[in-house]
């Protein structure tokens, strides 16, 4: 494995391109872009980003993880281009450097939940992506899910102080100094069932490959396993893509069992790209 | 900007060198200054602080190396590998790169927690290093372990905000007490500059000044708690500390 840092692209973004060793390369196989989540570094949350791109990197995969402009070591983005494109844009620019240096064409991208989105989106508007991974990606609650989420707490009196608690003082609950902290700049917005709906039928009708991966850290959204193909019944993702999820795990997959979970499944679902031409439907 | 690797081929470290832009009082910079990270979360937590702190003193003119210890951040190794001598190895190595980089023949080190410490144990033998600043350092290990887990040790490797300790590591850890290691050594100029007034940092600051060491501790308040971690991951950028921090790099009589 070989790893090297760099500066690419027309806004100078900062990144750290994994290669495997050349014996072990999988010839014709896509590369791997991962992107940021948040304000996090290239490295990820508990560097899982790192680990990501060497086990990849084992099994014969190229990978660049790297920072958007703004974020992490990369620079403002000083041209005119529009905040809300400026995630695919700097994802096609990622894959075009990985397409010069790398000799691939063909691409599997990811992240965590902005990064999750932003790949999302990459992959919608860039046909090159063959793979689409993604950590609490966009999800919808179900009847089910409201079932699991209030009923226990219909007959739990502490969830009824606590809600009382909340509605009399709001402020003494949330009261935190600010000026010192930089929350992701980036405002996660859930667009519209339907659109995500469509954007994933879309994928899979193009033979993207999905791998899903929800936590318990975002039980706001999202609470069963089975949640993610049953808001979307007719895509039939419980056959068509790869979905874990962990309830005791959190959003940034603090646990290092969990960390372990994720990268075996990676490690699993990415060898389904190595020599195709398009990932198959999982069964 | 430059980010490279350094250091040992088998392991090499990641670094990130940018020069300073010439427009502070010194016109061509002769300043240079290593940023020592902490570890763990509190790495993720401080990038953007030390970007920050990076960028200023860049504008002030002073060259800026910081960069990622082994089986940290992007370097090599993983993180059960990681182990306090190594880490040490890891500072003489970015001191070393930083001088033959920004091509002088002194500098000043930054750490923050770990950091700290670790910059100042590595310093102990560097004649090249001129001033150290100590930001939140962590004093010793048995401090810091009683914070990160306070109910008690616990046995083989633990998962402390996603990152693993192993045993071995730990011991390294618990083993540091600057209190006691720094009272011998090259009497380097220490300043300690803290957001809280812990009883340590004045223990700290007393075994300087008893060892020959001129030195100083400033307290700043400041809100946040390097070792608290938000769940979908936040910065904390202690504004007034950084200020301070440039304020005292640059200041050639300090």
């Amino acid at each position: 494995m070989r790893e090297r840092a760099l500066v690419f692209g027309p806004a100078n973004l900062v990144g750290i391109l994994t290669q495997p060793d050349p014996e072990r390369a999988q010839k014709g196989a896509p590369g791997f872009v991962i992107l940021n989540s948040g304000i996090l570094h290239r490295v990820g949350a508990s560097r899982l980003y790192v680990r990501l791109a060497r086990v990849l990197a084992e099994e014969g995969f190229t990978t660049l993880r790297f920072d958007f402009s703004g974020v992490g070591d990369s620079d403002v983005r000083r041209d005119a281009i529009p905040v809300e494109e400026r995630f695919v844009t700097e994802t096609r620019e990622a894959m075009d450097y990985v397409a010069e240096v790398a000799g691939v064409d063909r691409f599997v991208v990811g992240g965590l939940c902005s990064g999750a989105d932003g790949a999302f989106f990459s992959s919608l508007q860039d046909d090159r992506i063959v793979g689409l991974w993604q950590i609490d990606a966009f999800c919808y609650r179900t009847p089910r899910y409201y079932r699991r989420r209030y009923l226990p707490k219909l007959v739990d009196p502490k969830a009824w102080a606590h809600s009382i608690k909340v509605r009399v003082a709001p402020d003494e609950m949330e009261a935190r100094d600010d000026e010192q902290f930089v929350k992701p700049e980036y405002r996660r917005i859930f667009p519209p069932k339907e659109i995500v709906g469509e954007g994933l039928e879309t994928l899979l009708d193009r033979g993207v490959g999905l791998y899903f991966f929800f936590t318990g850290g975002q039980d706001e959204h999202y609470n069963y396993a089975e949640q993610h193909a049953e808001s979307f019944p007719k895509l039939k993702l419980d056959r068509r893509a790869r979905i874990r999820f962990i309830g005791a795990c959190t959003h940034m997959v603090t646990e290092l069992d969990h960390q372990r979970v994720f990268l075996d499944d990676m490690r699993e679902w990415a060898l389904q790209f190595g020599d195709r031409a398009a990932a198959p439907a999982l069964t | 900007m430059n980010p490279f690797f350094f250091g040992r081929s088998e392991r090499p470290l990641f670094g990130l060198f940018t020069r300073g832009r010439g427009s502070g009082r010194v016109a061509t910079a002769e300043r240079a200054v290593l940023l020592c990270y902490p570890i763990g979360s509190e790495y993720l937590r401080a990038h953007r602080a030390f970007r920050q702190l990076n960028t200023l003193l860049n504008r002030g003119g002073t060259h800026v190396l910081r960069f990622d210890y082994s089986c940290t951040g992007d370097s090599a190794g993983a993180g059960v590998e990681a182990s306090v001598p190594e880490w040490l190895d890891d500072v003489d190595w970015a001191i070393d790169e930083l001088l033959d980089t920004a091509g002088t023949d002194s500098i000043d080190v930054v750490g923050l927690r770990w950091g700290a410490a670790f910059a100042a144990l590595a310093a102990r033998e560097r004649d090249e290093v001129r001033r150290l600043i100590l930001w939140d350092p962590v004093v010793s290990g048995s401090e810091y372990f009683d914070e990160v887990l306070p109910e008690g040790p616990p046995t083989g490797t633990v998962g402390i905000e996603g990152y693993p300790f192993t045993e071995g590591l730990r011991e390294g850890l618990l083993g540091v007490d600057l209190r006691r290691q720094l009272a011998e050594g090259r009497a380097i100029p220490t300043d300690i500059v803290a957001a809280d007034d812990r009883p340590s940092f004045h223990e700290l600051s007393a075994a300087l000044i008893e060892a020959g060491r001129p030195s100083r501790l400033d307290v700043v308040p400041s809100p946040g708690d390097w070792s608290q971690v938000d769940p979908f991951g936040d910065a904390l950028i202690p504004q007034d500390i950084i200020r301070i921090l440039v304020e005292r790099l640059q200041d050639d009589d300090a």
